[in-house]
């Protein structure tokens, strides 16, 4: 859908269509964040389990992995495995490239960040999903980190 | 000092860095916006211009944005800490640099 908005090939798309296409590039890894948390229930209840996530928690977890490199909900506060650690960068990098790209009407695109914005979504999401035989543990807790409210995460820190 | 000034002294030695060591990118402008979602934090977002290697289309290497965007955000956590705060890039060439709009932020002064 992101790369329709703004194909690699020669020409310059609308500004609308590249911000769209940013848009889309961070919902394509917020969607498959989503999916991840939901395979952590059984399949009748994952439907329900998807509405868990909001963009503020999944944020503060990913922002709190890549400025510490650590993983504070696990015993020992291992350090983060580097699948983990890419999918935390990617993820705030869009976020922040999202919020621009829907609410700050002085934000100029261009083509080449916008190229770069869905290329980076879609090695997030093949990370991620590496993750699920690389850093399982880990990413189960960030899991669980992502849908706890702020006082339930801090209770769940394990080790500074 | 605050997060304002913390961050103009940081990218200007990251400017410094940057001619020292003969890499063609420098960071022009620079602006500070809140957090989304009503986060407790700031995300900070300098201007990096880089020199095309191809024509327009081509944009830089994946890996070279990435490359410039962990090594700004790893100055900023260094120096002020990761907390509330985050640092990512925008890349511009010297071409839409020209244009006011692509000027987003204040001017980052020369050392």
């Amino acid at each position: 859908m992101a790369e329709s908005l703004c194909p690699s090939r020669p020409g310059r798309p609308a500004h609308a269509a590249l911000r769209r296409a940013v848009s889309t590039a961070y919902y394509a890894l917020f969607t498959a964040v989503t999916d991840e948390v939901a395979r952590l229930f059984t399949p009748t209840v994952r439907v329900a389990a998807r509405r868990l996530l909001e963009h503020g928690g999944a944020w503060a977890v990913f922002h709190r992995l890549e400025a510490t490199g650590k993983v504070p909900w696990l015993e020992g506060n291992p350090a983060c495995h580097e699948d983990l650690l890419f999918v935390a960068g990617v993820f705030t990098d869009l976020q922040a490239e999202r919020h621009m790209a829907d609410c700050d009407s002085t934000y100029v695109p261009n083509k080449a960040e916008t190229l770069y914005a869905i290329g980076y979504a879609g090695d997030g999401v093949r990370r991620l999903r590496a993750g699920r035989a690389n850093c399982r543990e880990q990413l189960e807790v960030a899991y669980l980190a992502m849908i706890a409210d702020d006082r339930t995460r801090r209770r769940m820190v394990r080790s500074w | 000092m605050d997060l304002w000034e913390q961050s103009e002294r940081i990218l200007i030695r990251i400017n410094d860095d940057l001619a020292r060591t003969g890499d063609p990118a420098r960071i022009r402008y620079f602006r500070i916006i809140a957090a989304p979602y009503d986060l407790d934090g700031w995300v900070v977002l300098p201007v990096v211009e880089l020199p095309l290697a191809g024509d327009e289309d081509e944009g830089w290497p994946r890996e070279e944005m990435f490359r410039y965007r962990n090594m700004v955000r790893a100055r900023f956590f260094a120096e002020l800490g990761g907390a509330n705060l985050w640092a990512t890039c925008l890349f511009r060439s010297p071409e839409e640099l020209r244009d006011p709009a692509h000027q987003m932020g204040a001017k980052v002064p020369a050392a």
